[in-house]
């Protein structure tokens, strides 16, 4: 062989060459590739923005607002009030308000001299009267107020609530599961029997109890559903953490100098992360599903917020005198939402990690 | 083939009278309860539910008439009405001979015959330390000698051997009460489910489980009970001859009717009676429809479908032309009972008796929407409560009227004159600058969640910072009797159609019992004690108006509504006809 044929093929080799790439641009480039990953990334963005919107006030802000008769119809619906029907507030206020205060057979009310100053300074507190609508686009609830708005605010709540329980539950799941799988021996003893004392109950049984236990609110339900769900992740990181310690790159690592923590964190987890982020994705979608069930039992979010559950939790009671359009608005806002993170998962997955598919 | 024709008779006719012994359908009564019992021992029980079954399979000494309106008290094991006499002090009952109870291995195969001993030990019962019966104050103190007896006794059980003055039996079949102290309600408590007949023997017998082990001389007895599920109940074997011969009233059609229908027909027609425990409304209501139940109570989401309701009057309802036309039948009972909502008076916030304290519940009653309530939660249903005794009630007066208008402006502007001032916040604080924050009782149900969005809207108008306590019903209660709780809503429904069982609610003595809210005002108690002393009339009536009059000036309670059940029963239902003092089971007839 001489000289000039090697200098060909090492010609050869520097033309054939593509740039480095990181793991994430390819996995980037696959799921582009992928047409229902990409819409189920889109609804899943608009939903994000939704949700953000949300909570900077920008929409949904006036669900609370009576802005229409008790149960309009939506505009697009062929619905005319029933004739029958009466509006009962009026039928009965009028007699309340023509309460006489008899106080002739009894002693002083030991109010009146209050009640006379609240007379002379009532006016301050004169409310506006607005008038009802009888149609909403999407229709109202019982107390008169737009379901649009509802679900937009419930969809705030709803994600908000379940991508901050997923998150929390990645954060102690990994943590954990990364201490337990890299060091072993008592430490994921221990671990692991802590682990089993969460994983004995049934999940659903551990969400009631906890929100039995503590009081209603998003950081609860954040609380609990990243208490509860933290074991998935655990299980999946203490494997993936004893699998990769005993790696080529790691005694690398280790003979060089590296700390456990930069170990475990800087060489590990990026190697696993693409785990995280399914798991992340499969959390979310079940935390959706569990803000309904727990929301829809009462042990939801308070008055002052909604969420797609307690708009369920309204929709018996409705259904019984014919209101659907409530049930229907929620029901195509979170299962849209919850296929395209369940799509998207797939995706992810196909993506992230080619090797499975 | 002759012999195959026999052959074929003779399966014909065994399979009849198989048949015959079993309970055909058309002797099955199917109905829903909204809650399961907690047991049908009569001295350890007091709720809704678990009263309507032990109603049915005990005896008391009276009842009432099914279909008098007014409502009127009735023999039902005895002869006769008692003979009252050392100034209405002593009570004699002449019980009825050839009254059995349902048949129990406890009796030994033996038919075990209701004695006037039968009522000493029950009644003896109601004060036992060691049952805790929930419904021991209606019955304390009032016996002579039972102080003693329960002294004697100390925590444990009482000595049942120990004859008192008080609950005796003359002879087999007399029993004669002497109470300490006149009290005009007497017989209407003892008319209560809670008083009725039980065997000591039984009882003696099944002493681990009183409550599941329930065996009396009522017309049915005890199936099958499964907690939380289903209670079923069969005709009692041994259940006395009793024949429907109730008068109907000329100004009331449906009692008319019924009278016709049932007159002469040998109680209970009804063989056995199955009852669901169905949680839901929106599953009774289809359940109901699909012909699964026999008479349901049409539940309130229910409400606007089935009826046609009057524009100006929404309590004037009719029958859904749909309904209507299948022959369902309509029944409106207003109930006897008050709903309302009450503020702990020991609270340091919303307790108290001091102006600024009542201008802060004055306020917040004014701020809360009944009217709208009634509307959209009732669906017009209901009527408000004006005066803490109900209709239908001796003892209420339809003129009275509690004064507390919906006027959310006026409310604030009581609450500014009180002192009650507007943070940088937005909310008020206390007169002495210190936060205020109003805590709310609640269950955890969609309808209560209806209810809390009402009351968040009305501390919202008021600029009151609003929290709420959500657990179960026991659990609330519990945290009641210790005082735990700032505000919390119920309703009281008639033991006995007389107004000294709603105005005992506010009687500082019986705080912790049935005095929820703690009110204790020494005028209150001591013009209640007064009307102890007087029977129903014009004197006691005027006492009432007062009490009630320092209610709505303190306002302890927020008195909300009296709700109207509408119920619904199948075309085959006959001699239907609700009566809130006592279930119409045994009366009716389904032909199916």
């Amino acid at each position: 062989m001489n000289q000039d044929s090697n200098l060909t093929l090492d010609q050869e080799k520097v033309e054939t060459q593509v740039p480095a790439q990181s793991l994430s641009s390819l996995a980037w480039k696959r799921l582009k590739r992928d047409k229902v990953g990409m819409i189920s990334l889109l609804i899943v963005c608009f939903y994000l923005l939704l949700c953000a919107a949300g909570w900077m006030g920008l929409v949904g802000e006036n669900w609370r607002a009576d802005v229409a008769v008790p149960n309009a119809p939506p505009t697009f619906a062929t619905w005319e009030p029933r004739g029958t029907q009466v509006n009962a507030v009026a039928a009965t206020s009028s007699s309340a308000d023509q309460v006489d205060d008899d106080n002739s057979a009894a002693a002083p009310d030991p109010l009146a001299a209050l009640m006379a100053q609240a007379d002379k300074h009532e006016s301050q507190y004169a409310s506006k009267t607005t008038t009802l609508k009888d149609t909403l686009i999407l229709g109202a609830d019982g107390q008169g107020r737009d379901v649009l708005q509802k679900a937009i605010k419930g969809t705030s709540v709803s994600v908000s609530v379940a991508l901050l329980g997923a998150f929390c539950a990645i954060v102690i799941g990994t943590i954990l599961g990364a201490i337990a799988g890299y060091f072993g021996k008592w430490v994921d003893d221990v671990l692991m029997w802590f682990y089993s004392i969460f994983t004995s109950v049934p999940d659903m049984l551990l969400l009631l109890s906890f929100a039995a236990v503590l009081s209603r609110g998003i950081s609860t339900l954040v609380l609990i559903f990243a208490l509860t769900s933290w074991t998935y992740v655990f299980r999946l990181m203490r494997a993936e953490f004893m699998k990769h310690k005993e790696r080529d790159y790691i005694k690398a690592a280790d003979a060089i100098g590296a700390g456990q923590t930069r170990k475990m964190f800087r060489h590990i987890l990026p190697n696993v992360s693409h785990i995280l982020l399914v798991q992340f994705s499969i959390l979310t979608v079940g935390m959706i599903k569990s803000e309904v069930v727990l929301s829809f039992l009462g042990f939801g979010v308070g008055i002052k917020q909604t969420s797609w559950g307690a708009m369920l939790a309204e929709v018996p009671a409705e259904l019984i005198q014919g209101y659907w359009w409530q049930m229907l608005t929620v029901t195509v806002f979170m299962s849209v939402l919850v296929t395209a993170f369940s799509l998207l998962t797939d995706s992810l997955r196909d993506a992230l990690d080619p090797k499975v598919s | 083939m002759r012999k195959i024709v026999q052959v074929v008779l003779m399966a014909t006719l065994t399979m009849s009278s198989s048949m015959a012994l079993a309970v055909s359908p058309k002797e099955t009564l199917n109905i829903a309860l909204q809650a399961g019992a907690t047991g049908f021992d009569p001295a350890k029980i007091s709720d809704f539910y678990s009263l309507q079954v032990v109603e049915n399979i005990y005896d008391p000494l009276m009842t009432y008439d099914y279909l008098a309106r007014p409502y009127k008290l009735i023999p039902n094991t005895i002869e006769a009405m008692p003979t009252i006499t050392n100034g209405g002090k002593t009570y004699t009952f002449k019980i009825k001979p050839g009254i059995y109870f349902a048949p129990d291995s406890a009796f030994k195969g033996k038919k075990r015959e209701l004695v006037a001993a039968d009522y000493v030990y029950s009644f003896k019962r109601m004060l036992d330390k060691t049952i805790n019966s929930p419904q021991s104050y209606l019955v304390e103190g009032q016996f002579v000698g039972m102080d003693k007896l329960e002294k004697a006794a100390g925590n444990g059980p009482l000595n049942y051997d120990t004859q008192i003055e008080g609950i005796k039996a003359l002879d087999k079949y007399t029993l004669q009460i002497n109470l300490t102290h006149v009290n005009y309600n007497f017989d209407t408590i003892l008319a209560m489910p809670s008083f009725g007949a039980v065997a000591r023997e039984v009882i003696e017998a099944n002493k681990a489980n009183t409550n599941a082990h329930p065996v009396g001389t009522g017309p049915y007895e005890l199936k099958e009970w499964k907690p939380g599920s289903k209670i079923e109940l069969v005709a009692n074997p041994n259940f006395r001859k009793e024949v429907f011969n109730f008068k109907g009233n000329p100004k009331d059609p449906v009692s008319m009717k019924v009278a016709k229908e049932m007159h002469g027909k040998i109680i209970p027609q009804v063989k056995q009676v199955n009852i669901n425990i169905i949680l839901e409304e929106q599953p009774t209501w289809l359940a109901f429809l699909n012909n699964q139940l026999d008479v349901v109570k049409i539940p309130q989401p229910a409400l606007r479908d089935a009826l046609v309701m009057n524009p100006k009057n929404p309590t004037d309802v009719k029958l859904a032309p749909k309904y209507a036309d299948k022959g369902f039948h309509l029944q409106p009972v207003k109930q006897l009972e008050t709903t309302f909502y009450f503020f702990n008076m020991d609270d340091p916030e919303v307790g108290g008796y001091t102006p600024r304290k009542i201008a802060l519940r004055r306020a917040i009653a004014m701020a809360f929407p009944r009217n709208e309530t009634i509307a959209r939660i009732r669906r017009g249903q209901a009527v408000p409560v004006e005066y803490a005794i109900p209709e239908g009630v001796a003892g209420y007066n339809p003129n009275f009227k509690m004064g507390v208008h919906f006027n959310p402006a006026k409310a604030n502007a009581l609450l500014d004159a009180a002192g009650y001032k507007i943070g940088p916040d937005g909310y008020r604080t206390q007169p002495n600058g210190s936060p205020l924050s109003v805590q709310l009782a609640t269950g955890s149900t969609a309808i209560d969640r209806q209810w809390n969005e009402y009351w968040q809207q009305a501390f919202d108008s008021l600029k009151i910072k609003l929290t709420f306590k959500v657990g179960r019903w026991s659990e609330l209660a519990k945290a009641n009797r210790e005082g735990k709780l700032q505000m919390w809503g119920m309703s009281w429904s008639a033991d006995y159609p007389d107004g000294q069982n709603f105005m005992q609610m506010f009687y500082g003595p019986n705080k912790g019992d049935a005095n929820f809210s703690g009110f204790n005002l020494p005028a209150y108690n001591k013009d209640y004690e007064e009307t102890l002393k007087l029977p129903n009339g014009e004197k006691r009536q005027k006492l009432y108006d007062k009490m009630n009059r320092m209610l709505a000036q303190y306002q302890p309670y927020i008195f909300d509504d009296t709700r109207i059940w509408n119920y619904l029963a199948h075309p085959d239902v006959y001699g239907f006809k609700p009566n809130p003092l006592t279930t119409y089971w045994r009366y009716i007839e389904i032909k199916k």
